[in-house]
């Protein structure tokens, strides 16, 4: 009976504060709401992510990248119907114009898009501003490099340079896994075409051979 | 004020050791294969190094999965693979990204091999990917920590200010506050002695934390002092004048006790002090926090830290956070002195 009494009186007491009333209704009322309306898509796994941009350097480079080449071949002393065989070989190949096709492709267009720059310069002032998460390009020589490795079977190293804003960003991680894995496939299927001869053919619908449980 | 600070540490301690061990470990195992077999797997799955694979006995890994020990493990066979996940980690996407990509590569190499048997088939890195970011942080690891410290201490430091300011109310109720008035001190005199005080606690707070947190988890914040003091000192006055704000506002002292959580825990939710404001896309809660001290705040002093960015180029935060300042005193003083005069 004392217990029923002192609940009681311990309620009585709550209701006539205001200030306890309005911490314990309030508080966490708004809390959940900041917390539901900011990390909500977070949580409950309706994960949207806003559309970014990435740079890419436009064709240009390219051009020059296959004059340079094609000094370094007249230097080797080919004879011009090679020399005109190798070129278009290197254009075919070159793996930033398929990168855009796999970034341009369809299945990645709600989240990424990508805009062409003239230059490394224009496309790091872009990042500055916020226009884009990040910018793809081949640093000097680095594509003439992987030409010469692949079709004149030279050793120099080619380096495909994935600049980012924020490292750790999601759109960060987002273009560095597109292209680790396009990159990835690059090499091994370069790497068996020219084993093989061109021999070998492209299997375009590799699947995972794994489940998830 | 020291209770606050201890709160802070310990926080930022807990906080940034949880998330102290970024690299994956999974643990690998098969049923048929010999050890041998297993190895070469194990050296073909470890090769690129990001994400850490290691051999284990297969009832060890499910009994690991099974007691939570481990969230995934990596079941290998011959021709297949399994990957085990005990629940969903964000680990999972990275090395099931990594596992299939290693095991594609794999598949497809043998079946070549067998193709042409007289041929060397052999993987070649034709293109390296260099990753570089535009900010100096070294890596990911320290930027969350830098993140938590930040957070942690901005938002605690705001909490004991506005707590702090309770004594205010409590000088207006009692009549302190009017006595004070009267007396040969100028009104300027007791608001700028009233204000310094709480303001030298926040600092003497941020200094402190930032300085034990610090050297406790050997965090890097690099050494941008103009521009980390000029952020700190503009949040500090912006929060000074928020008290004030609330003081005007709120006409007693338990009410205002009622308040401060609220508010300083809205605000760092709001304001990207508990997590980074990217992970939020909701417009709404982005404009919102832009409308709060503390969004920059954080992002002026992860600015300064990050990418060591001199002060003339925080203006933009520091700016911002004095007009709020101004802005918020300005009524806030309007609000107290209403009263006042009602009395007199």
């Amino acid at each position: 009976m004392i217990m029923t009494t002192l609940v009681k009186k311990d309620f009585l007491t709550i209701s006539k504060s205001k200030s306890v009333l309005l911490e314990l209704l309030f508080m966490p009322f708004i809390l959940i709401m900041i917390l539901g309306f900011s990390l909500g898509n977070v949580m409950f796994g309706d994960f949207i992510i806003d559309t970014f941009h990435v740079g890419i350097i436009k064709e240009e480079n390219l051009q020059n990248d296959l004059k340079e080449f094609e000094r370094d071949l007249r230097k080797e002393k080919y004879s011009e119907p090679e020399m005109k065989e190798y070129l278009s070989m290197a254009e075919s190949i070159d793996p930033l114009k398929k990168l855009v096709e796999v970034l341009e492709d369809e299945s990645l267009k709600d989240i990424l898009l990508v805009d062409e720059y003239r230059d490394v310069k224009s496309a790091k002032a872009a990042m500055k501003r916020d226009k884009i998460a990040g910018y793809l390009a081949f640093p000097d020589h680095s594509r003439v490099n992987l030409w010469e490795t692949m079709l004149l079977k030279q050793e120099s190293p080619a380096v495909l340079d994935v600049v980012v804003e924020k490292e750790g960003a999601v759109s960060a991680k987002i273009l560095q896994s597109v292209v680790s894995s396009f990159i990835s496939e690059y090499n091994l299927e370069s790497s068996i075409t020219l084993a093989t001869n061109g021999q070998a053919g492209r299997e375009e619908n590799l699947t995972g051979s794994g489940k998830v449980n | 004020m020291l209770g606050f600070l201890t709160l802070a540490i310990i926080f930022v301690f807990i906080l940034g050791n949880i998330q102290a061990n970024p690299e994956i470990s999974v643990p690998v195992y098969s049923e048929h294969l010999s050890a041998s077999e297993l190895n070469q797997w194990m050296d073909v799955l470890n090769e690129d190094g990001t994400v850490e694979f290691h051999a284990i006995d297969p009832e060890i890994a499910v009994k690991k999965l099974r007691m939570n020990e481990e969230s995934i493990a990596l079941h290998v066979e011959e021709n297949h693979y399994e990957l085990l996940a005990g629940h969903e980690t964000e680990q999972l996407p990275a090395v099931e990204q990594h596992v299939s990509q290693v095991f594609r590569k794999e598949s497809r190499l043998k079946k070549i091999r067998n193709e042409f048997p007289k041929r060397n088939i052999k993987f070649k890195e034709f293109i390296k990917i260099r990753t570089t970011s535009s900010s100096e942080s070294s890596g990911n690891m320290n930027h969350y920590q830098v993140f938590v410290l930040i957070g942690m201490t901005l938002y605690f430091t705001m909490y004991t200010v506005l707590h702090l300011q309770n004594n205010l109310i409590e000088e207006k109720i009692s009549g302190t506050w009017n006595r004070l008035i009267f007396s040969p001190v100028t009104k300027t005199q007791v608001y700028l002695g009233h204000l310094a005080f709480y303001f030298l606690v926040g600092v003497i707070q941020i200094v402190l934390s930032f300085l034990i947190l610090k050297n406790l988890l050997h965090i890097d914040l690099g050494t941008n002092y103009p521009a980390m003091t000029g952020v700190a000192l503009s949040f500090l006055f912006s929060i000074v004048s928020l008290g004030i704000l609330l003081i005007g506002i709120v006409p007693s002292p338990s009410i205002l006790s009622v308040v401060v959580p609220i508010v300083s825990t809205g605000m760092a939710m709001l304001g990207g002090a508990f997590w980074e404001i990217d992970v939020v896309s909701n417009r709404f809660i982005l404009f919102l926090s832009k409308l709060t001290p503390m969004r920059h705040g954080v992002d002026g002093m992860l600015e300064a830290v990050n990418n060591n960015t001199p002060i003339t180029e925080l203006i933009q935060p520091i700016g911002i956070l004095m007009l709020m300042g101004v802005v918020f005193m300005g009524i806030g003083i309007n609000l107290m002195e209403r009263p006042a005069k009602n009395t007199l």
